[in-house]
């Protein structure tokens, strides 16, 4: 008896390995499954039918398919990298999922697909040469590739825009004005060429898009960091109350009355003629974002603020001038299971569990990481089945505790194999925890220990599905009890059907029991009562048998092993709600005497736990 | 009135009609594009072929956006009403997922370009019959087409030639029409997010928006291992939707 759990563990390893072992005879390794299969590129299914075998006019010949191998160690099906040569895009495939140049190598060994820093005007692109070649071209601007940068966030910090300032185009008259860069500046030609840009009465009347013919008498100017409201510059543009925000920037920037850019707002720089001359570096704010501040524009993103017209229903206050303001980008998150309402600040992550009880950790229930970002909060969820569990870390930066979550392995499937508490609690390498008291597995009368390793983080089953390990999993537990009862009650035990045991707290030796059971002529029966705790020799008396009844201690430490190896035992569900008839139960074993003497029944007891 | 009033009202005249036809002459030499619309009201070929194809265009990109970058797709994931294609994938659990589609780029140029087969053909053909029904004399010489997937936009370029003959000849060759969407952006996260899925089975998507600010993506694990990616461009609501199914995990053992 002591030995069967060890067994029916290790019957249950081989089985899988035969069963593997025969999968794999029959796994067919498909270059392309058929349409009706999904079209996939290189999977292993069990049945040829699935393997497509139509012609591919970029291979150039029918799909293969190829028997007992697994699609990794097939030679059509290998992985390498899948080059587009015009748009300069290298990715990793295999040759039949590829459209482009297929090369039996890696990207890295591969020199055009070396990625860099691409300067386009005022953009950066980390991408290949030829693809920073092709951005070139196809916006018309001068492209440089930088190979020495070899990070995106580098690449992204590097943009920097050319020397910018005040374009005055001089028409007859008028004095236009437009914020551009000197290379920008430079293409509006002053000789008899043609201009995308125009300005003037007839603009005014037929757009600003039509053809304009610059004479000999006009010029054009640029002014290196100046603004166009300069007074020195002597333009019809001049400063405003308005306020705009540029697609891809932070802050809140000033507007002229010509619609350009002007520095970023400060509400105390109004009317200062110095502030509207020169382009100059915000002074305003408490360099930590201006959240919601009425007064400056200068937002930061990576502090949680960025530019947002004002709302009214979302900003406490409206802005001095203008209509935009550094919108505060944190959420307000209210706990479910709690109701406790906090505010989590742009870019904190947290954890939260889909469970309604104290059990986080309890059928149906999944953990959930969620996300703070640009004032919304987003949902991920871990992996289902408690596959993942979430964990939350603070994280301190300058002062302030941030919160920081993420979805990881539940690292559950070797904890049962583990014999002694040291090893079962090794947090680096499982998650389980130590139940003393019971012993799955073998005993030896020389283990000082007397435990059980279970998952610390209790996983999910797919119950309802065939094939399903549910069943087996959670059988391991009732097989421990069996052996267990009979050694140390030294009764002998079957099984019997509907019965319920309610109990107290562990330490309280006061239990109430109730056994619904189904006796030779299929009468159902009813036994019910209350003790002061159960010995080994004191019995129960059940009409046409009798019942033992066992330790209230047991029967809690034995719950505990069973509830945690996964969705198994008396326990309630995430919703709040019992299992079978009303109660979570659990098959426990008895013996019945009597008339029908060790005539054995089924019997499910059921579990109700009085204090929760 | 006496004899020096009426010249004065004549000498006013001629000076109000001097200055008109001054301005009008000035209005033709800098707004040469006034006297070609006024000898035809018909839009030119350019204008006509970008009208009629860029709703459809348009369209048909968003509906390949939200499906993983197919029209149809075969090998997908139902995901809130939408047949969401798999562009890494495997059926077997704790297995790196296979790449489906490669160059991505290419896959959704194609899928846009064959969307759009029958509506190239309508279109010359509406071209020519509207030309025709103003007196033209219209010829069309039919060429080969391609979908550029471009920064913020989406190109298209036919190699059509239209010959438009009435008093005078003109030729309009290589048409292009512009269509403004981001999905190259978006399909290029979407490559990133798929290395990653790749290589490591997950990826971390707050990277991805402390990066480009107005950008958002979200993962969604559904419960046989697949993974859904919704990414949207805040200021356009343009979406790209993937799945990918990549070292799922196991129930049980």
């Amino acid at each position: 008896m002591k030995r069967k759990n060890y067994l029916f563990i290790g019957a249950i390893g081989l089985f899988i390995l035969l069963i593997s072992f025969v999968s794999s005879a029959n796994t067919y390794c498909c270059e392309r499954t058929t349409d009706g299969y999904g079209g996939f590129s290189c999977v292993n299914v069990d049945d040829k039918s699935k393997c497509s075998t139509s012609f591919d006019s970029v291979l150039n010949r029918q799909y293969q398919a190829a028997l007992g191998t697994s699609c990794e160690s097939t030679s059509f099906c290998k992985v390498g990298t899948c080059v587009d040569p015009f748009a300069g895009t290298c990715e990793e495939s295999t040759k039949s999922a590829c459209k482009g140049d297929w090369k039996d190598t890696t990207a890295d060994e591969i020199t055009q697909c070396q990625k860099g820093c691409c300067l386009v005007g005022e953009e950066s692109k980390f991408v290949t040469q030829t693809a920073c070649k092709k951005l070139g071209s196809t916006t018309g601007m001068e492209a440089t590739f930088k190979s020495e940068i070899k990070s995106e966030t580098q690449c992204i910090q590097m943009a920097n825009p050319n020397e910018e300032g005040a374009c005055v185009i001089q028409t007859g008259y008028e004095r236009d004005c437009r914020i551009l860069t000197r290379e920008g500046c430079a293409n509006i030609s002053v000789s008899s060429g043609t201009t995308t840009e125009s300005s003037g009465f007839f603009s005014s009347l037929f757009g600003t898009n039509k053809v304009t013919q610059l004479t000999e008498e006009n010029a054009v100017e640029f002014y290196a960091g100046y603004l166009c409201s300069a007074n020195s510059l002597n333009t019809s543009c001049g400063p405003s109350r308005k306020t705009t925000c540029v697609s891809g920037e932070d802050d809140v920037y000033f507007v002229d009355t010509c619609g350009n850019l002007a520095n970023i707002y400060d509400s105390s720089k109004l009317n200062d003629n110095t502030y509207w001359t020169k382009m100059m570096e915000p002074s305003c704010g408490d360099s930590s974002g201006n959240k919601g501040s009425s007064s400056c524009g200068n937002c930061d993103y990576n502090f949680g603020s960025t530019c947002k017209s004002y709302q009214r229903t979302q900003d406490e206050v409206a802005p001095v001038a203008g209509e935009n303001l550094c919108r505060d980008l944190s959420c307000t998150y209210t706990d479910p299971a709690t109701k406790v309402r906090k505010t989590y600040e742009h870019g904190e992550s947290w954890c939260v569990s889909s469970s309604l009880t104290s059990d986080k950790y309890s059928p149906g229930s999944r953990d959930y990481r969620l996300v703070c970002m640009n004032n919304e909060i987003l949902v991920e969820p871990c992996d289902d089945f408690r596959n993942e569990i979430c964990i939350e870390e603070p994280v301190s930066n300058a002062g302030v505790q941030y919160s920081y979550a993420g979805c990881r392995m539940n690292l559950w499937r070797d904890c049962v194999a583990q014999t002694t508490k040291d090893s079962c609690e090794q947090s680096d390498v499982r998650d389980c925890k130590w139940i003393a008291g019971e012993r799955i597995g073998t005993r030896t009368e020389a283990d000082s220990e007397l435990g059980t390793c279970v998952p610390l983080y209790s996983p999910g089953f797919d119950w309802w599905n065939e094939g399903t390990q549910a069943e087996e999993i959670c059988s391991v537990a009732s097989q421990m009890k069996t052996s267990d009862f009979t050694s140390r009650l030294g009764e002998e035990l079957v099984q019997v059907v509907g019965g319920r045991v309610d109990y107290e707290a562990e330490n309280n030796e006061k239990y109430c029991y109730n056994f619904d059971f189904l006796t030779t002529n299929d009468v159902r029966k009813e036994y019910a009562g209350c003790d002061n705790g159960i010995t080994s020799n004191s019995k129960k008396e059940i009409e046409n048998g009798i019942a033992y009844g066992i330790n209230n201690k047991g029967w809690s430490t034995l719950l505990t092993i069973a509830s945690a190896l996964g969705d198994c035992g008396a326990k309630l569900n995430s919703a709040g709600s019992a299992g079978y008839e009303n109660y979570s139960s659990v098959k426990v074993n008895y013996l019945i005497s009597g008339p029908k003497k060790n005539e054995t029944k089924t019997m499910k007891v059921v579990i109700k736990n009085l204090t929760k | 009135m006496g004899v020096n009033g009426k010249r004065g009202q004549v000498t006013l005249f001629i000076i109000i009609g001097i200055i008109i036809v001054v301005m009008g002459v000035l209005i033709f030499l800098f707004y040469p594009q006034i006297k070609s619309s006024i000898s035809s009201n018909v839009q030119t070929p350019e204008s006509f072929i970008q009208n009629c194809l860029e709703e459809e265009i348009s369209n048909n990109v968003k509906i390949i956006s939200l499906q993983g970058g197919s029209l149809g797709p075969q090998g997908y994931y139902l995901y809130e009403n939408y047949k969401i294609s798999y562009l890494c994938y495997t059926n077997e659990d704790l297995k790196k997922c296979v790449v489906q589609k490669a160059p991505l780029k290419m896959y959704i140029e194609d899928e846009i370009k064959n969307s759009i087969e029958k509506n190239v053909e309508q279109c010359f053909s509406s071209l020519k019959e509207s030309y025709e029904k103003s007196g033209y004399d219209v010829t069309i010489k039919k060429g080969d087409y391609k979908v550029e997937l471009l920064p913020k936009r989406v190109v298209t370029t036919l190699n059509y030639s239209v010959t438009l003959a009435k008093q005078d000849t003109v030729k309009y060759e290589n048409f292009n029409v512009i269509v403004n969407n981001n999905v190259y952006e978006l399909m290029t996260i979407a490559n990133s997010i798929v290395e990653w899925e790749r290589n490591y089975g997950d990826s971390e998507t707050t990277l991805y928006m402390a990066l480009y600010k107005d950008l958002k993506v979200e993962k969604k694990k559904q419960s046989e291992g697949s993974t859904i990616y919704i990414i949207t461009d805040r200021n356009n609501e343009n979406k790209f939707q993937f799945a990918v199914r990549s070292i799922a995990l196991p129930v049980g053992y």
